[in-house]
C-alpha cells in the first residue's frame, strides 16, 4: 500500500522559505510571481491494508510529522 | 465596542476576561475615561491590555526587583536595568552588550518558530543598542522524554525547539556557543526556552531605547506587520489552555533572512551617528515600543498608522498597532538624516517606513484614516499596575533521607552516564554552529577532535585587535531550588561562578532570567522572591553587578506548575585568550586533586533521582571562597594544567568529562573524602572542582593553595578510570567504554 501525506502551512502562518523564494525570484527578474507556497511531500510504503494504513499514517502525520498550531495535512493513497 | 464608562463591575469583570486584565485593573481604565467623558476605542483598550501583561510591566516581580536589584551596579557597569539589554565595559573603547530572555509560552505552542523567534528577539534586543551581536547563548528545559501525554509528545517538543535554535542562529550566521539542557517531569509539555546573546559595541556608539528629541521621525524596518503574532504578549500572561484557538495568531516562524542583512544596516547607520533611539519590536508590537522608547525620554509622538507597511491589507487598526510580527526594528532619527537612512535601507534591500514624528505633549496621539483612534496619557498608559503578592513558603515535611547505595556499581555507573540529564551534549550542540564568525576560542566541545568533552564556559574573543577573551556560562538547578528556593539558587550562581574560573576566566556580570509557575499562588511568589534575595546576595559578597535580567510567570498547565527554575547567564573576562584552561587531562602521572568543598549530601542531585529520594533542605554552602579559589587560581596558574567545576553527576562526572577528552584517565582513590560512596562520588553541592596539577610543580601548586580544603585524590593515567574508596574498587574500567556509553545517551531520542 502506497501512501502520500501532503504538509503545508495554515493559511495565518507566514512560509519565510516561500518569501525567500519569492523575493529572490522577483531579484531574478521574474517580477509576476505574486505568491509562492512551499509544501512537503511524504511517500510511504506499508505492508498493511488500506484501513489500516490510513490509521497508522493518520497517527504517525498527527504525532511526528506535524504541529497542528501551524500546519495541516492530506492523505491519500498512491494508486499505480 | 467597549461601553467601558457605563459599565458595572459585573460587566467590567467579564470584558476584563477577555482582554486578560482584572477587575481592579478595569475599573482604573474606567475611571480614567470617565474622566475624560468618552468610552475608549478599541485601540486604546487593546494598547493598555497589551502594556498592563505581566510580561510587558512586570506586575508582580517589579517591587521585588527594585528592592533586591537596585543597587547591584559596578564601576565598569554601563547601563544596567535601564535600557533593552545592558552595556558593561570591557576595556577603554568598547563595552559588551547582554541580555537574556524567556521564550516558553510560545515554545510550547510552536516549539520551532517559538524556539526560533526566542532567538531572533534577542538578537535586536542586543541590536538596538547599537552593538553588533556577537554570540547566542540557549538555556533548554524539557519534560521527560518518555512522555506522550500532551497534544506534542515531549520528543516532538525537544527535536523542534533544537531544529529551530539551530536554523534561526545558523542562517542568520551567529553563533550559538554556550548553554545547558536540562530534563525534569515539570516540564512536561511547558518546555523552556532561555535564549541569550551577547553582543560588541564601541561605547561611542551606544544607542539608548529613548529618544528625547522634539520632531524626531519614528521609523520601522524590517519585516512588514502581519496579523501573525498578535496577542503574543497577553497570551504569555495566561495559563497554557490545551483549547485556546486564539494561541493560533500568536505563532511566528521567524524569518533569519529578512535579519541578516537587517542587521548589516542598522548597525552601518548607526556607525553615522544618527540614530537617536532604538529600539526592537518585540512582545507588545507598536504598542510597546512606541509608547516605552517616548516615555523614557518623556516626549511623545503622533502616529500615522496608514503609514505601517502591511503583510495583509485587511488588518484591523488595534491588529496593527499589537501585531507581534518578527524582524522589526524601531528607530528615531531626525529629518535631514533621513536621506542617509534612506540609502542604507535601499542598499540592503530593506523595506522601512516613518510611521509618526515626536511632539512635546503627554498624550499619544494615533490616526488612521483620516480619524484620531488614539489619544492617550502616556505615562497612564505605559506605567502599568504594581502589585504585592501574597506569598508563603511551600508546606516541607520534614523528611529523613535514606540512601541507598547500588549494588554493583559498574552497572550502576554504566546506566548512570547515559541518564538524558547526565551524558553528553553531542546530539544537540553538534547541529549549532558555534564557529561562525571565527571569534569562539573555547567551544562548547573542548579536546581530541571529534572526541571532546564538554567544556566548563566557552570563550569568545571580544575585539579584533585585542586578546580580550569574554567567558560565557549558562544554567540553572531546579532540583535544588525547588528544595531550598534561597540556597538553591546559590547553587545555580555557584555553579556559573566556578564553571567561570575553570576557564581562567574572572566572573564580571550576571544576568537571570527567572522562570516561575503561578504569581497569584502564594507559595510560587515565595520561591521567586528567594531567589531574586539569593541572587541579591551573592552579587553584593561576590562583587559582582547584575546586569540585565528577565523574568517569565505563568510557567504552567491547569494541573501544575514547573519546578522555580531562576536560570543564571554569567558573564567572566579573561585577558588574553590564549591563556585558556580547559577540562581535560593533559598528561600522564599528573596529581588531582579536589579543591573546595564537597558537600556530604545528595540533595537536588541526579543520583537522588534515580533512587526517588526527598530531601527537605539544603547545606548552606560558604560561597565566599571561590572567591578566594579564584585568587589561587590565578597566583598557581602555571601550575595548573587543567580544571573542571563538580557539578551534575558529581565528583564522578567530573573524573569522567576531564578523562573524556583526551587518551587519559585516572587511578583515584577518595576514601580521605567525608560520607559513603555515593555521597563522595555523586553529591552536586559545594565549592568543589577538580585540578589537575603539573606534577614538576605540585610543591609550588600546594604552597599557593595553602588554607584552601584540598584532598589529593589520584593522578592521571593513560585510558583507565580506577576509582577506589575504603579498599573496595568501585570501577576499573576502559575510559572509551564508558566515553562510548556517555557519548550516545540522547541517539534513542534525537
Amino acid at each position: 500500500m502506497r501512501i502520500r501525506v501532503e504538509v503545508k502551512y495554515l493559511e495565518n502562518v507566514e512560509d519565510p522559505e516561500a518569501l525567500s523564494i519569492q523575493r529572490n525570484l522577483s531579484l531574478l527578474g521574474y517580477g509576476n510571481i505574486n505568491r509562492v507556497k512551499t509544501y512537503r511531500v511524504y511517500e510511504f510504503e506499508t505492508s498493511l491494508d488500506e484501513h489500516d494504513s490510513f490509521e497508522e499514517i493518520n497517527t504517525i502525520s498527527e504525532k511526528i510529522l506535524t504541529n497542528p498550531v501551524i500546519q495541516e495535512y492530506k492523505i491519500e493513497k498512491i494508486s499505480d | 465596542m467597549y461601553d467601558i464608562i457605563g459599565f458595572d463591575d459585573e460587566q467590567l469583570k467579564g470584558a476584563g476576561i477577555d482582554l486578560g486584565l482584572t477587575l481592579s485593573e478595569m475599573q482604573s481604565l474606567r475611571e480614567y475615561f470617565i474622566h475624560f467623558g468618552r468610552n475608549p476605542e478599541e485601540i486604546e483598550i487593546q494598547a493598555v491590555a497589551q502594556a498592563w501583561s505581566e510580561h510587558s510591566c512586570y506586575k508582580s516581580s517589579k517591587i521585588y526587583l527594585k528592592k533586591y536589584f537596585s543597587d547591584l551596579k559596578s564601576d565598569y557597569t554601563i547601563l544596567t536595568m535601564e535600557d533593552d539589554a545592558a552595556v558593561v565595559s570591557i576595556n577603554e573603547d568598547y563595552a559588551y552588550v547582554v541580555k537574556m530572555e524567556s521564550h516558553n509560552h510560545p515554545s510550547a505552542v510552536e516549539p520551532y518558530g517559538g524556539a526560533a523567534t526566542g532567538v531572533g528577539g534577542i538578537i535586536r534586543d542586543v541590536l538596538c543598542m547599537g552593538a553588533q551581536p556577537a554570540v547566542l547563548i540557549d538555556s533548554l528545559y524539557f519534560g521527560n522524554p518518555e512522555n506522550s501525554s500532551g497534544i506534542l509528545t515531549e520528543r516532538f517538543i525537544m527535536n523542534r525547539v533544537i531544529a529551530g535554535i539551530r536554523d534561526y542562529g545558523n542562517r542568520v550566521g551567529i553563533p550559538t556557543i554556550a548553554g545547558s539542557v536540562d530534563f525534569d517531569e515539570s516540564y512536561n509539555t511547558i518546555p523552556l526556552v532561555n535564549a541569550g546573546c551577547i553582543g560588541i559595541v564601541k561605547k561611542d556608539k551606544i544607542v539608548r531605547s529613548f529618544v528625547n528629541k522634539v520632531g524626531d521621525l519614528l521609523i520601522v524596518c524590517g519585516g512588514r506587520t502581519g496579523r501573525d503574532g498578535i496577542h503574543g504578549v497577553n497570551f504569555a500572561s495566561k495559563i497554557l489552555d490545551k483549547s485556546n484557538e486564539e494561541n493560533k495568531n500568536a505563532v511566528q516562524l521567524g524569518n533569519p533572512i529578512i535579519k541578516e542583512p537587517l542587521i548589516h544596516a542598522v548597525l552601518e547607520i548607526n556607525d553615522m551617528g544618527i540614530i537617536d533611539g532604538m529600539k526592537d519590536l518585540g512582545g507588545g508590537g507598536f504598542s510597546s515600543a512606541v509608547s516605552e522608547i517616548l516615555y523614557a525620554g518623556g516626549v511623545s509622538a503622533e502616529i500615522d498608522l496608514d503609514r505601517v507597511l502591511l503583510k495583509d491589507k485587511n488588518m484591523k487598526s488595534w491588529e496593527i498597532w499589537v501585531s507581534e510580527s518578527q524582524e522589526r526594528m524601531l528607530l528615531a532619527l531626525s529629518e535631514q538624516n533621513l536621506k542617509k537612512a534612506e540609502d542604507i535601507f535601499n542598499k540592503w534591500g530593506i523595506e522601512f517606513s516613518v510611521i509618526g514624528k515626536t511632539v512635546s505633549n503627554e498624550n499619544l496621539v494615533i490616526k488612521y484614516k483620516n480619524k484620531k483612534i488614539m489619544d492617550m496619557n502616556l505615562a497612564f498608559l505605559t506605567s502599568g499596575p504594581i502589585y504585592k503578592r501574597d506569598f508563603k513558603p511551600k508546606k516541607q515535611t520534614k523528611v529523613e533521607t535514606v540512601v541507598r547505595e547500588p549494588e554493583n556499581y559498574r552497572d550502576f555507573i554504566h546506566e548512570f552516564i547515559q541518564r538524558p540529564n547526565i551524558c553528553s551534549r553531542f546530539n544537540i550542540v553538534r547541529q549549532y554552529d558555534f564557529t561562525v564568525r571565527g571569534n569562539t576560542i573555547n567551544r562548547p566541545f573542548i579536546g581530541f577532535p571529534n572526541h571532546e568533552t564538554h567544556s566548563d564556559a566557552s570563550v569568545f574573543k571580544a575585539i579584533e585587535n585585542s586578546p580580550i577573551g569574554i567567558s560565557v556560562t549558562s544554567g540553572s538547578r531546579e532540583k535544588s531550588v525547588d528544595i531550598d528556593p534561597y540556597e538553591g539558587t546559590i547553587e545555580v550562581l555557584m555553579e556559573a561562578y566556578k564553571n567561570t574560573i575553570c576557564t581562567g576566566s574572572i566572573p564580571n556580570g550576571v544576568v537571570d532570567a527567572m522562570n516561575f509557575g503561578n504569581p497569584e499562588v502564594p507559595e510560587t511568589m515565595y520561591n521567586f522572591i528567594e531567589s531574586v534575595h539569593a541572587i541579591s546576595d551573592f552579587c553584593k559578597k561576590m562583587n559582582l553587578p547584575l546586569v540585565s535580567g528577565n523574568v517569565s510567570f505563568y510557567n504552567e498547565t491547569e494541573m501544575r506548575e514547573i519546578k522555580p527554575t531562576p536560570n543564571i547567564l554569567m558573564i567572566g573576562t579573561i585577558d588574553d585568550v590564549r591563556k585558556i584552561k580547559t577540562p581535560e587531562f593533559k598528561r600522564e602521572n599528573d596529581p588531582v586533586y579536589l579543591v573546595g568543598e564537597l558537600i556530604d549530601s545528595l540533595a537536588g542531585s541526579e543520583y537522588a533521582e534515580v533512587f526517588k529520594s526527598k530531601f527537605s533542605s539544603l547545606t548552606k554552602a560558604d560561597y565566599e571562597l571561590l572567591k578566594e579559589i579564584m585568587g589561587k587560581i590565578h597566583d598557581g596558574y602555571n601550575a595548573i594544567m587543567s580544571m573542571h567545576d563538580i557539578s551534575q553527576g558529581g565528583l564522578l562526572m567530573s573524573i569522567l568529562e576531564m578523562s573524556f577528552g583526551n587518551d587519559l584517565g585516572i587511578d583515584a582513590d577518595v576514601s580521605s573524602l567525608e560520607g559513603n560512596t555515593s555521597t563522595k562520588l555523586f553529591s552536586e553541592l559545594g565549592t568543589a572542582m577538580l585540578i589537575e596539577v603539573d606534577s614538576n610543580m605540585e610543591e609550588h601548586f600546594l604552597k599557593i593553595f595553602n588554607g584552601i580544603p584540598l584532598i589529593k585524590i589520584g593522578k592521571t593515567l593513560k585510558n583507565n578510570i580506577i576509582i577506589k574508596d575504603m579498599g573496595k574498587t568501585i570501577i576499573s574500567e576502559n575510559k572509551e567504554i564508558l566515553r562510548n556509553l556517555w557519548e550516545h545517551g540522547l541517539d534513542k531520542y534525537i
